[in-house]
C-alpha cells in the first residue's frame, strides 16, 4: 500500500516537473511552429510538365536542408511552390539549376522571385477549437456528476476537471520541451489526450462506484 | 450446417473486404473504372485554395510607407568581387520589402478582422488568415468547394452606404455612421413581396439624421412629391412661357405649386440610389428592388439584400487590397504518405488480432474475421456518408477500430470464462458503452462544431460508435454463437 502511494506521488511530481519546466520553455522560447505556420519564404517553379515529387524533395532536401515544403500548384501538376524559413538568391539559383538538369522548362532562376508568406498566430489556428472544447467539457461534467453523486460531487468535480487539464498541461509542456512542432497535428494530439483522461476518470468513477 | 452459415458469413466479409480495399471496376468507355466511391479529405489532407492580399497601390502611394532592405550580412562580400556584388544586389533586390508605418499595421489588423469576420457569415469553415505585419500582405488559405470563389470575391470587396445631397452631391450620412444593416421582407394582398434593408444608425448618425430630417426630404415619399411638384412647376413655367392663350390656367397653378421649401437627400450604395421606405428612431429602412411576385427575382433582392448586411456587419475596410494570388494548392501529406500510414496501421492491428487467435482459438479466428469486416463496411461507410475526412477524422478512426478491438477482446475474455455469449454480449455491451457516455457526448458536441476538422471528428466518431454497437451484435455474436452451438 505504502509502496503504491510512493510510486503515485513519485510519478505526480514528475509530471510537475514536466509541466514547470515546459512553462519555462513556453515563457523563454515559446513553441516550435510547424514551418507552414512560421514566417517564410517560398519560390513558384513553373516546371510545365508532370512533376515527380521525391526528387523536387530531394533537391531541396540538399538545398534547403530537411525543414522544407513542396507542394504541387493547381490541378495539371506542372508547377511546385517550394517553402523554407529562408530561401537566399544562391539556394534559389542552384534549385533552379538542379531542377533544370531533370526537367527542360524555360523558367529561369531571374524569373523566380523570393516571396514572403506571413506567419499564422497560434491563437488563429486554435480559437476555433475553444468553444466545443468548452462545451463537451461542461456537459461531460455535468453527466459525471448526475451519474457519479454516490462518489461526491466535490470528488467527482474535481478528478474531472484536473485529471484533463494536468493531462492536457502535461501533453503542451512535452511539445513545447521536446520541440515538436505546433501545427497540424497538434489538436489531434490535443483530442486523443482528452479522450484517454476522460477514458480514465469514468473508469477511475466506476471502479469507486462498483466498490461503494 | 452450423459450419455452412460460419463459412457463408466469413464468405460475406472477404467479400464486402474485396470491395472496400480492392474496389469494384467496370468498363466505362475503354477503360476500367472503380465504382466504389473514394474518400473525400479535408483541407490538409487534400489540399486547399491559397489567396493572397495586397494593399492596392494607391493606398499604398497615400500610406506612410517606406522601402528597406535586408542584406543578410552580405554587403561585405559584395565589395570583394564583382560576381558576388552581382549576386548579392540581386538577394537585396529580390528581398525588397515595403514596410508600413504602425497606423497602416492597425489598419491592416482591421481588415484581416473583417475577412475572418466576413468568412464566418459567409459559412466558411476552416479558414487560417496570417497577416504579414511587415508590408500588410493577408494570406487567406480555405478548403476548395464550390463556394470558395465567391469567397474570394469577398475577401476584397468593399460597400459604401452613404446619403447624399442630391444636388451639390454633400455627403450627409456616411457609412462610418451605420452601426448595423438587417434584411427582411414583406408581402402585401395581392401577393407581391418587398425586400427590405434596415440600417441601424449610430449615435452619430441618429443626430445627424435628425438634424438633416429637417432640411431634407429622405422618405421616397417625400422625395417624390417634392420631384413631383418641381415637374409640374417645370410645366407650368414652360406653359407660361409658350404664351398668355393659356393665361387663364397657368394662374390657377402657379398658385398651387410654391417652391419647395425642403431640399432632396438620397441614399446610394455603391453610388446606386436606393429608396428609403421609412424611418424610425435611428433605423432608416431601404427598398431593395421594386414589388414583386416572381420568386427569381425575389431571391435576388433578398441575396442582395443579404450581401449588403453581411459586408455593412463584418465591418469596414480603412485600407483596400486587392488579391494577387488565387491558387489551388496540393498537401505536402501525400496520398502515398497517407498509404504508408494506412498500411503500418493494418500491420499493428493484424498483429492483435494474431494474438487474438493464438490466445482465443477458435473464437478468435472468428472475431478476427468479423473485426476485419468491421473496418471494410466502415471504410465504406466513410465514403458513402459523405464525410470529409481530417487528420482529426484519422484520429477518430484509429480511436473507433481500438474502440472494436476492445470490445471484441472483452467480449471473447469474458466467452472464455463463463462460455455463454448471450450473457458475455451483454456484460461487454453495458461495461464498454457505459464506459464511453463521455466520449459519445464529445462525439455528439464536435458533430455541430462549425470547424471541418472537429465536425470531421465528430462525425466518424458518430457513425464509427453506431457501427461498433450494430455490426457486433449481429456479426460477431452471431459467429460466436454458432461456433457455441
Amino acid at each position: 500500500m505504502k509502496q503504491g502511494s510512493n510510486i503515485k506521488i513519485f510519478i505526480i511530481a514528475i509530471i510537475a516537473i514536466i509541466i514547470l519546466a515546459g512553462i519555462a520553455v513556453i515563457c523563454t522560447i515559446g513553441f516550435n511552429k510547424e514551418l507552414r505556420y512560421e514566417n517564410s519564404q517560398k519560390i513558384d517553379v513553373y516546371i510545365a510538365q508532370t512533376i515527380d515529387l521525391n526528387k523536387v524533395k530531394e533537391i531541396t532536401d540538399e538545398v534547403l536542408g530537411k525543414d522544407n515544403i513542396i507542394q504541387i500548384v493547381e490541378i495539371y501538376n506542372d508547377m511546385v511552390t517550394i517553402r523554407a524559413k529562408t530561401i537566399t538568391v544562391d539556394q534559389k539559383e542552384r534549385i533552379i539549376n538542379q531542377l533544370k538538369e531533370i526537367y527542360e522548362f524555360e523558367q529561369t532562376a531571374e524569373d523566380t522571385t523570393i516571396d514572403n508568406i506571413p506567419a499564422t498566430k497560434i491563437i488563429d489556428l486554435y480559437k476555433s477549437y475553444i468553444m466545443p472544447f468548452a462545451i463537451s467539457g461542461i456537459l461531460i461534467l455535468v453527466y459525471m456528476i448526475i451519474r457519479y453523486r454516490k462518489i461526491g460531487i466535490l470528488q467527482v468535480l474535481a478528478r474531472t476537471i484536473i485529471v484533463p487539464v494536468v493531462g492536457e498541461l502535461l501533453l503542451i509542456s512535452v511539445i513545447a520541451i521536446a520541440r515538436i512542432p505546433v501545427g497540424r497535428f497538434t489538436p489531434t494530439l490535443a483530442i486523443a489526450m482528452y479522450v484517454i483522461t476522460i477514458l480514465y476518470v469514468t473508469n477511475k468513477n466506476e471502479k469507486i462506484l462498483e466498490a461503494k | 450446417m452450423k459450419k455452412v452459415k460460419i463459412i457463408t458469413i466469413i464468405l460475406a466479409i472477404i467479400a464486402i473486404t474485396l470491395v472496400a480495399f480492392g474496389g469494384v471496376y467496370i468498363q466505362t468507355q475503354n477503360r476500367m473504372e472503380n465504382k466504389v466511391k473514394d474518400y473525400q479529405l479535408g483541407k490538409e489532407l487534400e489540399g486547399e485554395r491559397v489567396i493572397e492580399l495586397k494593399i492596392t497601390s494607391d493606398s499604398d502611394d497615400s500610406e506612410n510607407t517606406e522601402t528597406s532592405e535586408e542584406t543578410d550580412g552580405t554587403t561585405e562580400e559584395n565589395t570583394e568581387n564583382a560576381e558576388a556584388t552581382d549576386s548579392t544586389a540581386e538577394e537585396a533586390e529580390s528581398e525588397q520589402t515595403t514596410v508600413i508605418d504602425a497606423e497602416t499595421l492597425e489598419k491592416c489588423k482591421t481588415v484581416k478582422k473583417t475577412i475572418e469576420n466576413r468568412l464566418k457569415a459567409l459559412g466558411s469553415q476552416d479558414y487560417t488568415i496570417s497577416l504579414n505585419e511587415q508590408d500588410g500582405t493577408i494570406r487567406v488559405e480555405l478548403p476548395e468547394d464550390d463556394s470558395v470563389d465567391s469567397y474570394a470575391y469577398f475577401l476584397y470587396a468593399t460597400l459604401n452606404i452613404d446619403v447624399k445631397d442630391e444636388e451639390t452631391e454633400e455627403e450627409l450620412i456616411s457609412d462610418s455612421m451605420i452601426k448595423k444593416a438587417t434584411y427582411s421582407y414583406g408581402s402585401d394582398n395581392s401577393g407581391a413581396y418587398q425586400v427590405y434593408l434596415e440600417l441601424e444608425l449610430n449615435k452619430d448618425g441618429q443626430a445627424k439624421l435628425k438634424e438633416i430630417q429637417n432640411n431634407y426630404a429622405i422618405l421616397s415619399t417625400e422625395v417624390q412629391e417634392i420631384e413631383d411638384a418641381k415637374e409640374d412647376e417645370e410645366e407650368s413655367t414652360d406653359e407660361s412661357s409658350q404664351g398668355s392663350e393659356t393665361e387663364t390656367s397657368a394662374e390657377g397653378e402657379t398658385t398651387e405649386n410654391t417652391e419647395p421649401t425642403k431640399k432632396i437627400a438620397k441614399l446610394y450604395i455603391d453610388g446606386t440610389e436606393f429608396d428609403v421606405d421609412r424611418i424610425e428612431g435611428n433605423k432608416i429602412r431601404v427598398m431593395m428592388g421594386s414589388k414583386t411576385s416572381n420568386t427569381t427575382n425575389l431571391n435576388n433582392y433578398l441575396a442582395q439584400a443579404a450581401e449588403i448586411s453581411m459586408m455593412e456587419n463584418s465591418g469596414k475596410y480603412p485600407i483596400s487590397y486587392e488579391i494577387v494570388t488565387n491558387r489551388y494548392e496540393f498537401s505536402n501529406i501525400t496520398k502515398t504518405d497517407l498509404m504508408y500510414f494506412a498500411i503500418a496501421i493494418a500491420i499493428i492491428l493484424l498483429v492483435i488480432l494474431l494474438v487474438y487467435c493464438i490466445i482465443y482459438k477458435s473464437a478468435g479466428i472468428l472475431a478476427s474475421f468479423s473485426f476485419i469486416g468491421f473496418v471494410a463496411i466502415f471504410s465504406l461507410l466513410l465514403r458513402y456518408t459523405n464525410v470529409a475526412i481530417s487528420i482529426e477524422g484519422i484520429a477518430a478512426i484509429i480511436i473507433t477500430i481500438l474502440l472494436n478491438l476492445k470490445l471484441n477482446q472483452e467480449l471473447l475474455s469474458r466467452t472464455k470464462k463463463i462460455n455463454m455469449v448471450k450473457e458475455a454480449m451483454k456484460a461487454t455491451y453495458k461495461n464498454i458503452f457505459l464506459m464511453i457516455i463521455p466520449i459519445m457526448i464529445l462525439t455528439i458536441v464536435f458533430c455541430f462544431a462549425k470547424w471541418s476538422s472537429l465536425n470531421s471528428f465528430g462525425l466518424i466518431m458518430f457513425w464509427g460508435i453506431i457501427l461498433v454497437a450494430i455490426y457486433n451484435y449481429i456479426v460477431t455474436r452471431t459467429l460466436l454463437m454458432l461456433r457455441e452451438k
